[in-house]
């Protein structure tokens, strides 16, 4: 048979530690969400995000709720759908006669829909336990005694089995959510319920058996933060030795931290409504548009085509005489080459010749680029220049709503 | 274009410095440099090098001529 402790199914480490570093995505998500919901009727907004509070309160792992969750803006739209939805309805029963269940139940359709967001979204990952266990129950989840210990105090087959099944009732229970005392008796009254009266003093041993581990467990669970003091367990990540801390005197301060938490949603709630209250009901789209000036129109040209022309005529210069260089001197170096190779028996004679050549050529080479570059890039920056400035001086830019 | 001045730039360094070490490797192994200019006078090079520059120095005198007489040409102009 299977050692009940070690053989688990993954279960939450850490059950009422919310870090802060999580809260702040949170709220941002809310404080979004509070300001893509103003179509909303002030109450049923508050609703909404309740909800929405909500499902991160009874979320385990806050950052896989915010993926499932996509993006404020989705869920804005999903919202907006079923409020829409209902509203039509809402509308023709105010016709009729308002305060019906239907109503209510049309009123209300954006409920179910975050409702089925929540479910679908907790689905895939395990929800937080609310209930803080007390310090003389046992827990499940805390991984703290090793092995030995463990098989020195194994519980019997009974009660292994009996263990077992609290645990697949808690398992079965959206993950731990009721808590271990009711588990137990509930546990209790079934075994007390479904086994016959010959069987019941077994069941009374795994019973004890239970009790025994959970004492066990509970005197690892002290034993622990010690040893992660002292430095026993040092491959174990920073993160959850961090998160072991709080088992010390886990009961205490994890509801400390859960009546925190709560303190710290309701306080961010509070910032949401504040600030959709200050919020503009209408936020003005702005339009860039040009106007042109008539007056500029016309005289920009006037000042702009003669300069140019000048600009083009003193550029061209320079670049036809680049181009007369580059002309000449590859010339010059071609028939150097030629004269050379016909006229040079000597081979050092005909090295000087081919050197000078090529430096004739690569000065030809670099009088063609610079041609090159005074026509395209100059003289075309020049009229790019003038017309990028023509649009700057003849149109304005205005602000249109 | 700054990658094709990097290029030019490249190919005209590469250029000189052949151009430079030839002249260097060819005055080192004995070139004769009068004979050298007195062949290239002689030959195509020098006769375009002697037209262009009889080309630029009638050019010049064209220009300065029709200088000079610009005011006897538009005495309108020059009163």
């Amino acid at each position: 048979m299977s050692d009940p402790v070690s053989d688990r199914p993954f279960l939450p480490e850490r059950r009422f530690f919310i870090p802060e570093v999580t809260i702040i995505n949170k709220q941002r998500f809310l404080a979004e969400l509070a300001k893509l919901l103003t179509f909303m009727y002030e109450e049923d907004r508050q609703h909404a995000l309740a909800a929405y509070s909500e499902m991160f309160e009874a979320a385990g792992d806050e950052q896989a709720l915010l993926q499932a969750l996509v993006s404020p803006l989705r869920q804005a739209v999903e919202v907006a759908r079923a409020y829409n939805a209902g509203k039509p309805a809402l509308t023709e029963s105010k016709k009729k006669k308002a305060g019906t269940e239907e109503d209510e139940n049309n009123r209300f359709a954006y409920l179910d829909t975050i409702y089925r967001i929540r479910a679908e979204a907790l689905s895939g990952q395990p929800e937080k336990i609310a209930e803080p266990v007390d310090e003389d129950q046992f827990s499940l989840f805390d991984e703290s005694a090793s092995n030995s210990e463990r098989k020195a105090q194994a519980p019997s087959p009974a009660a292994a089995a009996a263990i077992e099944n609290a645990v697949a009732e808690t398992l079965t229970a959206d993950w731990g959510i009721e808590p271990v005392e009711a588990a137990a008796e509930g546990e209790r009254a079934e075994s007390a319920e479904e086994t016959p009266l010959a069987v019941q003093p077994e069941a009374d041993r795994a019973e004890d058996a239970v009790v025994e581990e959970t004492a066990a467990v509970e005197r690892a669970d002290r034993e622990e933060p010690a040893k992660a003091d002292e430095g026993e367990a040092p491959n174990e990540p920073e993160e959850t030795a961090v998160s072991d801390e709080p088992k010390a005197d886990a009961p205490c301060k994890d509801a400390g931290a859960n009546e925190k938490s709560t303190e710290t949603l309701a306080a961010v709630a509070e910032e949401i409504s504040v600030a959709s209250e200050q919020m503009p009901a209408r936020i003005p789209v702005l339009k860039n548009v040009r106007k042109p000036r008539i007056w500029a129109m016309i005289l920009y040209p006037l000042l702009a085509i003669p300069l140019t022309l000048i600009g083009i005529v003193l550029l061209l210069v320079p670049a036809l005489a680049c181009l007369a260089v580059a002309i000449g001197c590859g010339t010059l170096a071609i028939l150097t080459i030629v004269a050379a190779l016909g006229s040079f028996p000597k081979l050092a004679n005909l090295l000087v010749a081919l050197g000078a050549a090529l430096i004739l050529l690569a000065f030809a080479l670099l009088m063609l680029m610079l041609f090159i570059w005074l026509l395209g890039g100059a003289i075309g920056g020049l009229i790019h220049g003038v017309i990028a400035l023509g649009g700057k001086c003849c149109y304005k830019e205005v602000s249109v709503e | 274009m700054k990658k094709a001045w990097n290029v030019i730039i490249v190919i005209v360094f590469i250029a000189v410095l052949l151009g430079a070490i030839a002249i260097g490797v060819g005055y080192l192994t004995g070139a004769d440099m009068e004979q050298v200019y007195t062949t290239l006078a002689d030959s195509p090079p020098a006769y375009f090098i002697q037209n262009m520059i009889n080309y630029c120095t009638q050019a010049y005198e064209y220009t300065q001529q029709f200088i000079a007489e610009l005011p006897a040409r538009f005495p309108a102009l020059f009163g």
